[in-house]
C-alpha cells in the first residue's frame, strides 16, 4: 500500500513538473530567432527588392517585432511599411532598395513570439548593393609624393602648366574631386577623367594658370571622397610636391645710362637689397646725368616686361618708355617721356618679383640715383649785361659799363650828353647780354626775344628792342673776364628822361638754348639811374 | 574628354559695314581710324570671359563685342596714337566654353597705319617754298615778301592729308598769325582764305611791315596741334592730327 502511494505522489509530481516546464521560456527546448532573412548578408549588386524579409522560428508577436526593428540605408534611418505573411516578415523601404547603398537591419531582443518567449538574441544583418565592399584606394600620382612637376620633356621654356594626375582604385566622380581634393597654395583648374570606359580611375587636374615655378605644392584628398558608389574613401592622403627645376630668381646685373644715339656712355651704381629695410648703406649717387640720356637695365636672363614696367619707378615722378615691350628680354631701354629737370637728383626704384620666363621672381629690391647735372643739359644762365654810356662817342670811346648779376642795383650813370642819351631823344644804342650756356650751346634768338623785358620805374627811360643778333656786335671783344660766356647783343631805341629810377633787365623762364635746354628760371637784374 | 586648351587662331582689323562688323585685314599693323580689332580663338570659348579678354598696352579703353563663338571684338573709345607701338594682349585666363583656359597670356605688337597730320611745306608768294622743319629746337625764320600798300602776305600750306568741308571751315581758328619782334609791330589780320585743293590752305593777311634799315621783322605763325588742334575731319574719332603745335617764324622783308 505504502509503494502504490509513493507511485502516484511521483506521477503527480512529474505531470505538474511538466505542466510548470511548459510555462517557463528558459526551460524551452527551441529559442525564438530568425530563421531566415532576404537578400541575406554581403554584397548583391542586382538585389532591387522591394522589400527585406524575415523568417522566424516561431509565430511572432507582430506588434513587438515591428517596434523592435531598424532598418538603415548608409546609417541613415529608413521608413517603410510592415508585410506579414505567417511567420513571415517583408519590410519595404519608403524609398525602395536603391543601388550603391550599404543596409543594415537590427531585431533587439524585445521582439517576442506569441507566447511571450524573447527573441533569442539581438539579430543584425546587412547586405550592399555595392558590387563590393573593398574602400577606394589611391593607388598613386604624377607626381608621386616628394616629387616634382616640370614641363612636359623637362626642357620647355615658359609657365609650366602640367597636368596632375592621381590615380585611384576604383572610378570617381569628377564632381567630387573639385570638393574633396585641394592644393596649397591654391590654384584654379579643371578636374577630368580619363574618357577611356576602360580606365576611369585616372583623374588629371588641368591647372588654369601656371604652376609657381620653384613652389612645392601639398595636394590633399579628403577622406569623405565618395568613389562611383559613393562609398568614402576613408583616409586623407596628402601629396608634396614641387614645380620646375629653375629656382634661380633673376638679378639685375647692371645700370647703364644711353646717349640720344643709344650708345652706352656711363655705368651707373645702385644699391639692392632684400627686405623692407632698406640698403644697408646709401644708394650711390651718379652725377654727369644728361636731360637726353636714357637707360639700359640688364638682368641676370630674360625676363617679363610687364612686370619691370610695373615694378620700375623713377622718384621725382618721370613718365618713360620700356622698350622691348614683348616678348621676354634681359636687356631692356628706358626712355623718358617727361624730361628730366636740371639739377635735380631722382631715385630709380626696381622693385621685386620681376619675373622670368618660368615664374621665378626677383627677391631683391634695387634704387639707383642720378643726378641731372650733365655739361650738355646745362640750361643757360643770364649772368650780366654790358652797354656804352657814351654810344654816339668814337668807336673805341663809348664808355662801355658792365653789371653782373651781383652788381643789382649798381648805378647806371646814364648822362644826358649829346654823345650819350640826351633827354627824351631816342638814341640808338645796344646792350650785350651775357650767359652761361652748356657747351656748344648758343642762345636761341627767338626765345630771347619772347622772355626779354627791360622797364623802368617813374618813366626814367625807355628801351626798345629793334634787333637781336649774336654775332657780328658792335664791340669785338667781349667784356674782360667774361669771355667764355655767351653773348648777345640787342640793339634798340633808349629814350632817357629827367627822373630817376630803376631799370630792369629781366628774361622770362621761357629762354632756351640751341641745343633746346631751357632756362627753367626767370632773372632780374635791377639798376638804379 | 576635352584637353585641348584655346588659343588664339588669329588677329584682324574690322570696318563698320552699316551695323555689322566686317574683316578689313589681317595685319593688326592696318588698323586705321574708326576701326576695330578682332581676335579668333580656335575653340568656342566662354561669353563672359571672353567679353574680358583683350586690353592694349599702353592702355587704349574701349569695349568689347562678341562676333560668334569663337570671336572677339575690341572697339577702341578714341582712335589710338599714331606712329605708337601698341600691345594687344589677350588675358591667360580667358576661358573656352568647357571652362578650359589658354596655355599663357598672348601679346602681339603692332603699329596702327594711323599717321599723324603733317604740314609739309608752307609757300609764301614770291618766297622759295620752305619744308620745314617745323619741330626743330633752333627754329630758322622763313623769309616772305610783304606786298605794300597794305602790307599783304599771302601764303600756302600744303598738309599731308585732305580737310573734309567741315573741317576746312572750322581750320581758320586753328591758325594765328601774330607780329612777334620788334614788339612796336602793328597787329595783323586775316582778308581772306581759299583752299586751291583739299590738302592746300591759301591765306592772306594783311597789316604785315617788311624790315628796313637792317632791322629784321619777325612775326609768328602758329598751328594748333594734337587731338584738339587741327584736324581733317570735324566727326570724333574720324580725323588725322597734327602731333603738336607748329610755331613758324616769318621774317618779313619789303
Amino acid at each position: 500500500m505504502k509503494g502504490k502511494l509513493r507511485a502516484v505522489t511521483l506521477g503527480c509530481a512529474v505531470f505538474f513538473l511538466g505542466l510548470a516546464l511548459q510555462g517557463c521560456d528558459i526551460l524551452r527546448s527551441s529559442p525564438f530567432m530568425v530563421s531566415s532573412w532576404n537578400p541575406g548578408e554581403g554584397s548583391h549588386q542586382d538585389f532591387t527588392g522591394p522589400g527585406i524579409s524575415l523568417e522566424f522560428s516561431h509565430e511572432p508577436d507582430r506588434y513587438s517585432v515591428e517596434r523592435s526593428l531598424s532598418c538603415t540605408e548608409d546609417g541613415l534611418p529608413l521608413s517603410g511599411t510592415f508585410v506579414w505573411e505567417g511567420r513571415r516578415l517583408s519590410f519595404f523601404p519608403a524609398g525602395g532598395i536603391r543601388a550603391n547603398r550599404d543596409y543594415r537591419i537590427n531585431l533587439s531582443t524585445d521582439a517576442q513570439d506569441t507566447e511571450g518567449l524573447s527573441l533569442d538574441t539581438a539579430f543584425e544583418g546587412t547586405f550592399s548593393t555595392r558590387p563590393d565592399m573593398e574602400r577606394l584606394v589611391l593607388t598613386g600620382s604624377s607626381p608621386a609624393d616628394g616629387g616634382s612637376l616640370d614641363n612636359s620633356g623637362g626642357a620647355a621654356p615658359g609657365p609650366c602648366f602640367e597636368a596632375f594626375v592621381l590615380n585611384f582604385s576604383r572610378a570617381v566622380g569628377p564632381e567630387h574631386l573639385y570638393q574633396y581634393v585641394s592644393f596649397s597654395p591654391s590654384i584654379r583648374g579643371l578636374w577630368q577623367v580619363s574618357s577611356d570606359a576602360s580606365d576611369l580611375t585616372m583623374a588629371r587636374f588641368i591647372p588654369s594658370e601656371a604652376w609657381q615655378n620653384g613652389r612645392s605644392y601639398i595636394c590633399t584628398i579628403s577622406a569623405d571622397l565618395p568613389d562611383k558608389y559613393d562609398r568614402p574613401m576613408g583616409r586623407t592622403y596628402s601629396i608634396h610636391f614641387t614645380v620646375g627645376d629653375d629656382r634661380e630668381p633673376p638679378v639685375l646685373v647692371s645700370i647703364q645710362a644711353l646717349d640720344a644715339g643709344g650708345n652706352a656712355v656711363q655705368d651707373l651704381a645702385f644699391s639692392d637689397f632684400e627686405g623692407e629695410t632698406g640698403p644697408s648703406a646709401p644708394v650711390p649717387l651718379n652725377e654727369h646725368f644728361e636731360i637726353s640720356y636714357g637707360l639700359t637695365l640688364e638682368f641676370s636672363e630674360p625676363v617679363d616686361p610687364a612686370t619691370v614696367k610695373n615694378r620700375l619707378f623713377f622718384q621725382p615722378a618721370l613718365g618713360f618708355t620700356l622698350s622691348p615691350p614683348y616678348p621676354e628680354s634681359a636687356s631692356f631701354t628706358v626712355r623718358f617721356t617727361d624730361k628730366p629737370v636740371y639739377g635735380t637728383t631722382y631715385t630709380l626704384s626696381l622693385a621685386r618679383a620681376v619675373a622670368d620666363g618660368t615664374g621665378n621672381t626677383s627677391t631683391r629690391q634695387v634704387l639707383c640715383s642720378f643726378l641731372v647735372n650733365g655739361e650738355g643739359s646745362k640750361p643757360p644762365r643770364f649772368a650780366g649785361i654790358r652797354l656804352p654810356l657814351a654810344p654816339g662817342a668814337a668807336a673805341g670811346s663809348e664808355d662801355p659799363v658792365a653789371f653782373g648779376m651781383d652788381s643789382a642795383y649798381g648805378n647806371l650813370a646814364i648822362q644826358a650828353g649829346s654823345d650819350q642819351y640826351p633827354y627824351e631823344i631816342p638814341t640808338n644804342t645796344w646792350i650785350e647780354l651775357y650767359f652761361e650756356a652748356a657747351p656748344g650751346a648758343g642762345i636761341d634768338l627767338f626765345s630771347l626775344m619772347n622772355s626779354l623785358n627791360i622797364s623802368a620805374t617813374n618813366s626814367c627811360l625807355s628801351f626798345s628792342p629793334r634787333k637781336v643778333i649774336d654775332s657780328g656786335f658792335t664791340w669785338t671783344d667781349p667784356e674782360p673776364g667774361w669771355e667764355g660766356l655767351v653773348r648777345v647783343e640787342v640793339q634798340g631805341l633808349l629814350t632817357n628822361r629827367t627822373d630817376a629810377g630803376i631799370l630792369t633787365v629781366s628774361l622770362s623762364a621761357d629762354l632756351a638754348d640751341t641745343l633746346g635746354n631751357r632756362a627753367g628760371q626767370s632773372w632780374s637784374l635791377p639798376l638804379c639811374k | 574628354m576635352d584637353q585641348e586648351r584655346p588659343r588664339v587662331d588669329r588677329t584682324f582689323c574690322l570696318g563698320r559695314s552699316g551695323s555689322d562688323w566686317v574683316e578689313l585685314s589681317q595685319d593688326l599693323n592696318d588698323l586705321d581710324l574708326g576701326q576695330a580689332l578682332g581676335v579668333r580663338f580656335t575653340k568656342p570659348m566662354n561669353r563672359e570671359s571672353l567679353l574680358q579678354a583683350l586690353r592694349l598696352e599702353p592702355s587704349l579703353t574701349g569695349y568689347a563685342v562678341q562676333l560668334d563663338e569663337w570671336t572677339v571684338v575690341y572697339v577702341p573709345d578714341r582712335p589710338p596714337e599714331p606712329e605708337t607701338p601698341y600691345m594687344l594682349v589677350v588675358a591667360q585666363d580667358t576661358r573656352d566654353a568647357a571652362g578650359l583656359s589658354l596655355e599663357g597670356e598672348y601679346r602681339e605688337l603692332f603699329t596702327p597705319s594711323i599717321p599723324y597730320l603733317k604740314l609739309l611745306s608752307v609757300e609764301a608768294d614770291g618766297a622759295s617754298p620752305y619744308p620745314g622743319p617745323f619741330s626743330s629746337a633752333t627754329p630758322v625764320p622763313y623769309p616772305v615778301q610783304i606786298s605794300p600798300p597794305d602790307g599783304l602776305l599771302s601764303i600756302n600750306l600744303n598738309f599731308s592729308l585732305p580737310f573734309t568741308a567741315e573741317a576746312q571751315n572750322s581750320l581758320l581758328a586753328q591758325i594765328q598769325l601774330s607780329p612777334y619782334f620788334p614788339g612796336s609791330l602793328a597787329p595783323t589780320a586775316l582778308r581772306s582764305a581759299a583752299w586751291p585743293s583739299d590738302s592746300t590752305l591759301r591765306l592772306v593777311w594783311e597789316g604785315l611791315e617788311g624790315g628796313s634799315g637792317g632791322i629784321p621783322h619777325y612775326y609768328r605763325i602758329t598751328l594748333a596741334g594734337g587731338r584738339s588742334g587741327i584736324t581733317t575731319n570735324k566727326q570724333e574719332g574720324a580725323g588725322y592730327w597734327l602731333k603738336e603745335s607748329i610755331t613758324l617764324y616769318l621774317e618779313a622783308q619789303p
